[in-house]
């Protein structure tokens, strides 16, 4: 028997404690709509039912957005990562003209509040004749997602041993050679992040596919539905935290496929 | 081992079947990631109607009530598009912009006449007929006061809006009234404060006498009217003379009344931090909390929690020294469902409106979500036998009069009313929510906010006639309204 | 890509500017032009700015609090020799999922100070008299920086997780020949290869935590008396709560323009001290 990390001691509490909201809103969903507010904070229900996700599948309209879901933020994580890596890439090692401008106009977009911004957003799409399809919704989830994630590709890129490509060039590798085959496995660590971020935005967007099927409703997404459970009056909080917790799954999944990459960078890579 | 191995099998072909039909339906989608036609429905007009699924439960009700109707008019196809009600107004708008507009759309209250201006809601005078008229309250389609009418012609449809979202009532908890020794609910300010103040001191922190929802000043809009004109709370201006009226001792006395309970630590700790109505409702629910005021569709809430409450739905407390006003409503109804003005099956989109303000719809409406709604008609008898609603009428009927209303009497009224409503900086509620909570005098804030709020109209009017609209203090004024008498428009 | 970056992030922000000379409401052609009337709004209007200062407090916080403990965190969780690090990043995790709306409400049962088990813990134990009412005009702004730091604190580690990912084995083991303890290998070893990256997530921090709308709102709605309002929840209030009779869209967006600018020159002031950082780690 190996010796207990004394961090476990610190750890196990700790996060008992920091994930209570989260088991609150799981279990929240197997409660009745009476133990929902009458229960206060009890972790386990009095009575377990499945009606919440009977209405949650119905009134989110899980059966049809679904697969919506699914290909709009697939879709968007891979845009995403093809232009943020090449941009990043071009802006971390390059020396690209006008880099230092480049950045600096990345940077002052980062700082207008989004959000309003979906008006003209909406009129160029519109002018474009996008707006009856997913695409639209696409693009405009992932223009303005590149800034974070080319920031984030360009710091990375910038801090890699140079050595690295200096050895592949010396081997005659071709620039787009050295990307994918070298420099991109190597920034597996970003990848990971960008494209569980990415992921879960898109996942959970709600405005912007919202505005982009008006006229199609049947191609909305999860993110859509889920906001019906919000009244003029009331919430139906039941309702919500069992939408919610069926929707989380894939995040979760997604999230455990990928912290892989948060702990395989080029650590060994250097070496070989 | 065995039976493990296989369960783990099945398991993986559950997954493997589940991730197929996504795949399946995921290809469905891909294809749409470009877009294409619209489907077409055969020789039957379809109908969008745009919607909002509220409350829990309407998606599945109207998508039946719209069965049933094209059961009778198999020539129509009702295509529901739903909206999340927060987005509704911003949703139908940009459709419109599209050039996609649906034929039959929800728009509430002031989001109707956001639509109206624009142009983009059809005129129903067309097609209302004698029995369309009869299936309201008589006289209550009066184009001066119904509401639903602009410039003289009927535009708009109601649903559960009316009386029924105007009126304000306190619920009483009996049991614990009479625990604490008090005979009689509460019928003036000075007893509820006597009464709440003794149920918390006796509670021990577990039972408190009263609390109320802040929101944004809506607790002082419903104590105020019992003691001067309503518009004073409503909107900073007395009606009467077309001034700014903050402070007016009507207003100045409901704000030191909250004060004095909030200093005293009578109301329930924390109610100043609630944003969600669930709360009130909930804590009264669980017999923590004496006495709250309400609106109606938070009595069928607390029932839900707690079928066997004994409570009493009361009308607001007035002054002890006597009522000197009521609750205004400014028109019969409000605006709830319109038709587009560019429907290409206008024929069709009103049988569907029809069909909304018909007596079988709002009985349904009605049994399904127990809300009174605008077609008193449909439900009366029902609710006649049910003494939460009962008492709802009552109040209603005791509580609330007819007023003036500036938006429907003239251009330059409704102009002057949005920009004051629309000024967030010249709101009196944030003034007294901060005398309130920090206990001290609202009077000396609320002279200084008084001027600038002339100050503020002033400029308006002027800003006004600069783009060629007439508007002046005459708009804002109804010399002949008494708060105590219901009004009628024009009169002498 | 050029073309993605201009149609969908330039040009929305160039379109906000032009908008914001104009009394609009978002729906039509823009055609009342007022100047500068909505800036000189905004810039007097003492609600903005107590916005503002709410907003770079958050930011504030997020960054003195937020990002060094998810350092150390992630420093701990990267070790291989702690068992089940995967489950604990997990798990420390799972806040930045769980939905903003049932945060509001799980926060607002917990702290409740009418029987909420926070307040019946602090009581029993004696640390104090009578209930705190967390979300009160006094501990408003505390309480919701607090849980915005918990709800946040699983990206920045998710952050920080992936740059610890560019320091070489080789480099840990040179340390540990040459007799470096931990916290030796920290600062020498691993802060300065992780510095590049690190002035890039100081950004995002920064970036994130200025508009900390979602949680706001389901928490407390900017209130109470305007407390815990954040620049995202004034315009929000301002110009598109439902509830008024006409969206002011050119209102918002020189809200927004103003609120931009401001950030934009404070990033801009901390330049040469990021730059410095971040070429030194890139050579």
């Amino acid at each position: 028997m190996r010796r207990l990390n004394p961090w476990h001691l610190l750890l196990v509490p700790l996060c008992l404690v920091w994930i209570y909201p989260f088991v609150w809103m799981v279990s929240t969903a197997f409660k009745s709509e009476r133990e929902v507010f009458l229960g206060g904070l009890s972790v386990l229900p009095d009575e377990w039912t499945f009606d919440n996700f009977v209405r949650a599948w119905d009134t989110a309209h899980f059966g049809a957005y679904l697969s919506n879901t699914v290909v709009f933020s697939v879709t968007t994580v891979i845009i995403v990562l093809l232009v943020s890596a090449t941009a990043g890439y071009a802006l971390g090692r390059g020396s690209l003209p006008g880099k230092k401008v480049i950045v600096g106009l990345l940077i002052t977009t980062m700082f207008i509040p989004h959000g309003y911004t979906i008006i003209p957003i909406f009129k160029l799409v519109d002018g474009l004749g996008l707006n009856t399809g997913l695409l639209g919704a696409v693009l405009a989830t992932a223009g303005p997602a590149h800034v974070v994630p080319i920031l984030l590709f360009m710091g990375y890129f910038a801090g890699m041993p140079q050595e690295l490509e200096d050895a592949a060039r010396i081997d005659g590798a071709s620039y787009p050679r050295i990307f994918f085959r070298i420099m991109l496995p190597l920034a597996k660590p970003v990848v990971g992040t960008v494209a569980l971020f990415n992921f879960m935005a898109a996942w959970n967007a709600f405005f912007i596919p919202l505005v982009f099927t008006l006229g199609r409703p049947e191609l909305r997404t999860l993110g859509v539905g889920m906001y019906s459970f919000f009244g003029q009056e009331a919430t139906d909080w039941g309702g919500l935290a069992a939408a919610a917790t069926i929707s989380l799954l894939p995040i979760i999944a997604i999230f455990l496929f990928l912290q892989r990459t948060f702990v395989e960078g080029i650590a060994g890579a250097v070496k070989s | 081992m065995n039976n493990v191995d296989l369960s783990r099998r099945s398991l993986l072909r559950l997954v493997g079947a589940g991730a197929a039909a996504t795949a399946v339906g995921g290809l469905t989608s891909a294809c749409n990631l470009i877009g294409g036609s619209e489907k077409s429905s055969g020789d039957k007009a379809t109908i969008k109607v745009a919607l909002t699924p509220d409350p829990s439960g309407a998606s599945q009700f109207y998508r039946q009530q719209f069965d049933l109707f094209e059961q009778k008019n198999s020539g129509i196809k009702i295509e529901i598009i739903e909206n999340p009600s927060l987005q509704q107004l911003n949703a139908v708008e940009l459709m419109f912009q599209q050039g996609n507009p649906p034929d039959v759309f929800r728009a509430q209250d002031n989001g109707f006449d956001r639509m109206f201006e624009r142009g983009w809601t059809a005129s129903l005078d067309q097609y209302v007929t004698d029995e369309f008229t009869s299936r309201f309250p008589a006289g209550s389609l009066d184009p001066a006061t119904s509401g639903l009418h602009r410039d003289g012609k009927l535009y708009t449809l109601p649903l559960v809006w009316g009386k029924w979202s105007s009126v304000r009532m306190l619920l009483v908890n009996n049991a614990i009234l009479k625990q604490h020794g008090i005979a009689a609910v509460p019928k003036t300010w000075e007893e509820l404060e006597q009464s709440a103040t003794k149920i918390t001191q006796a509670g021990g922190g577990k039972v408190f006498g009263f609390a109320a929802m802040w929101n944004q000043g809506d607790v002082i809009k419903m104590f105020q009217p019992t003691a001067g004109a309503w518009s004073i709370a409503e909107l900073g201006v007395d009606l009467r003379t077309g001034k700014a009226a903050v402070t007016d001792p009507s207003l100045g006395r409901a704000v030191e009344l909250l004060r004095r309970l909030h200093a005293g630590k009578v109301m329930m700790p924390g109610w100043e931090t609630w944003t969600d109505t669930a709360r009130i409702y909930t804590a009264f629910a669980k017999e923590q909390l004496a006495m709250y005021p309400a609106s109606p569709f938070q009595v069928n809430e607390v029932r839900k929690l707690n079928a066997k409450i004994d409570m009493s739905i009361v009308p607001i407390p007035v002054p002890a020294s006597g009522r000197t006003g009521y609750s205004g409503q400014r028109s019969n109804f409000s605006p709830l469902w319109s038709m587009s003005a560019q429907s290409k099956h206008p024929d069709q989109a009103w049988k569907v409106m029809d069909f909304l303000a018909s007596k079988e719809f709002h009985l349904a409406y009605y049994e399904k979500f127990g809300t009174l709604t605008a077609l008193e008609s449909a439900w009366q008898d029902k609710a006649a036998a049910n003494p939460d609603q009962k008492a709802i009428i009552d109040v209603a009927a005791e509580a609330l009069r007819r007023g003036p209303n500036p938006i429907l009497a003239s251009a330059g009224g409704k102009e002057l009313w949005n920009a004051i409503t629309g000024k967030q900086d010249l709101k009196w509620a944030d003034t007294a929510q901060q005398s309130i909570l920090r206990n001290q005098p609202f009077t000396g804030p609320a002279t200084q906010l008084n001027t600038k709020l002339d100050a503020f109209i002033d400029e308006q009017i002027k800003a006004l006639s600069g783009k060629g609209i007439t508007a002046s203090r005459v708009d804002l004024t109804f010399p002949t309204w008494n708060p105590l008498e219901p009004y009628t428009p024009g009169q002498k | 890509m050029l073309l993605l970056f201009v149609a969908f992030t330039l040009w929305p922000m160039v379109a906000s500017w032009w908008y914001s000379f104009f009394d609009w409401d978002g729906v039509g052609p823009a055609t009342d032009w007022v100047g500068f009337s909505n800036f000189a709004e905004v810039l007097q209007s003492r609600p903005f700015w107590h916005a503002f200062g709410n907003s770079f407090l958050f930011s504030l916080v997020a960054i003195c609090v937020e990002m060094p403990l998810a350092l150390l965190a992630a420093i701990l969780l990267n070790s291989r020799r702690l068992r089940g690090r995967n489950l604990y990043r997990l798990l420390l995790f799972l806040p930045v999922v769980t939905t903003t709306a049932v945060i509001g409400i799980v926060f607002a049962i917990m702290l409740d100070p009418a029987g909420g088990f926070v307040n019946d813990l602090l009581t029993s134990v004696g640390l104090v008299d009578s209930p705190i009412t967390f979300l009160s005009e006094s501990y408003a702004l505390p309480t919701v920086m607090a849980v915005d730091v918990w709800k946040g604190f699983g990206i920045t580690l998710v952050y920080w997780l992936a740059a610890l990912q560019t320091v070489p084995d080789d480099l840990y083991e040179a340390a540990k020949i040459d007799g470096a303890n931990g916290r030796q290998t920290l600062r020498h070893v691993t802060l300065p290869v992780i510095a590049p990256i690190g002035v890039v997530i100081l950004l995002l921090t920064f970036q994130k935590s200025m508009n900390p709308f979602d949680l706001v709102q389901a928490m407390t709605e900017g209130g109470p008396n305007h407390a815990t309002d954040v620049v995202a929840t004034y315009i929000y209030r301002y110009a598109f709560d439902p509830y008024l009779n006409a969206p002011r869209y050119g209102f918002a967006c020189a809200a927004g323009v103003v609120f931009g600018v401001i950030t934009l020159v404070m990033t801009a002031l901390q330049g040469p001290l990021l730059r410095r950082q971040y070429l030194k780690g890139s050579r």
